[in-house]
């Protein structure tokens, strides 16, 4: 896949990708020496990588590929499936209407991730070539677990409880341009077809 | 079972040893969860919630005895664990999810979004700051405490001079120029 760069460019396509400035501080006079001995904040997580992807460029007759911004906030001080609720609500919205929504939901997690959106848009237009904020939509919200803790709950006449002290992740993909129009829904005539189309599609198997 | 719990601490203490064996042999179930030793704070007594037949107690009330050992056999349980597919179908109805609210609106004011039967929050954000600068001077004015004139209050701002129907009146000075939302008169 390194045919489209040439040998020069592809050992300054390592470097930069190696990023010597920043190791100035472990080790200063050979920044390929010390790939390996530079302190990394601890675990660059798989949402994080996808914005690395770099396509190959595109061909004159291509339609125009859409910018996807991904971004994420992890461990928020709040319940996995209290936030999915939000994450499902702007699920397809523009970024806009989903931040009219989250700014007047009552709930703690819509304030956490209207900063994350803010700052999605933020880093779209700035990094990510986006030249309307208005212009995306979400794609994909969802939300993880993050690290529980366990501590104790005093109930009364000296007995306790177990209670996780729960924190959750937050993962939102901005993708350019307007949202999907929705999946009108299926009526009952068109699952009847389908159901009848299964069942002619099967056929005998292991046999001749 | 509360009232059976009233006995004094050394009582209990006596029951315990005698009772726990029957009970580790799962003849009552145990109420409250953090059974588990690693967890456990060392100090705290685990006493369960209900004792079994205690002879001690029968002289306290005979009569509560066999009622709460009937009652605790109509305690609702669940018989079955409840699967995730039906934690799921419960969890995500239509019902339980966040509605869209269709009622915010733009501020023609200063743009920001605003509910429609709600005052905007960033123009009474505006609103109060200036109105707690107003109470400032009101405070440095009267002292202290109890000191409120009984007349009218009137706010003039850079320029303006008490017209004559702000004849009577107390006058506020506001070292600002006079807020485009704030009209005279």
């Amino acid at each position: 896949h390194c045919s489209f760069l040439s040998g020069a460019a592809w050992a300054r396509g390592l470097l930069s990708w190696a990023r010597p400035e920043r190791w100035f501080a472990s080790c200063s006079l050979f920044p390929l020496s010390c790939i390996h001995t530079s302190t990394s904040l601890q675990k660059i997580g798989k949402w994080e990588k996808k914005n690395m992807v770099v396509y190959p460029p595109q061909l004159p007759g291509e339609p125009r590929r859409p910018a996807e911004i991904y971004h994420c906030r992890r461990e928020i001080k709040y319940s996995k499936d209290k936030m999915w609720y939000l994450a499902k609500l702007i699920k397809g919205m523009t970024i806009d209407q989903a931040l009219a929504q989250l700014e007047f939901s009552d709930k703690k997690g819509a304030k956490v991730i209207k900063e994350v959106l803010l700052e999605a848009q933020d880093l779209a237009v700035r990094k990510h070539n986006v030249e309307f904020k208005s212009n995306l939509h979400i794609a994909q919200s969802l939300t993880g677990r993050g690290r529980y803790v366990k501590r104790i709950r005093y109930h009364a006449r000296g007995r306790f409880g177990i209670m996780n002290i729960s924190r959750c992740h937050y993962f939102v993909k901005l993708v350019e341009g307007p949202p999907p129009p929705p999946e009108p829904p299926k009526s009952g005539l068109d699952q009847a077809k389908e159901y009848v189309q299964q069942l002619r599609n099967r056929t005998l198997v292991h046999t001749l | 079972a509360l009232g059976l719990l009233r006995s004094p601490l050394p009582r209990l203490r006596a029951l315990l040893q005698r009772g726990w064996g029957r009970l580790e042999r799962g003849l009552l179930p145990g109420v409250f969860g953090g059974q588990s030793p690693p967890w456990g704070p060392a100090l705290a007594v685990q006493a369960p919630a209900f004792l079994p037949e205690a002879v001690s107690d029968a002289s306290e009330c005979s009569a509560e005895a066999p009622g709460l050992l009937e009652s605790i056999l109509w305690m609702a349980v669940p018989k079955k664990r409840r699967t995730i597919e039906v934690n799921r179908c419960r969890r995500r109805h239509p019902n339980k999810l966040i509605k869209e609210k269709r009622n915010i609106d733009v501020c023609p004011e200063c743009g920001n979004l605003k509910q429609k039967h709600v005052l905007c929050g960033y123009c009474y954000a505006k609103v109060r700051a200036e109105t707690e600068q107003i109470r400032m001077e009101i405070r440095k004015k009267e002292g202290g405490p109890f000191n409120s004139p009984t007349v009218e209050t009137v706010v003039l701002y850079d320029g303006e001079k008490p017209t004559e129907k702000d004849e009577g009146k107390r006058i506020i000075e506001r070292a600002r120029k006079r807020p485009s939302w704030f009209t005279q008169n």
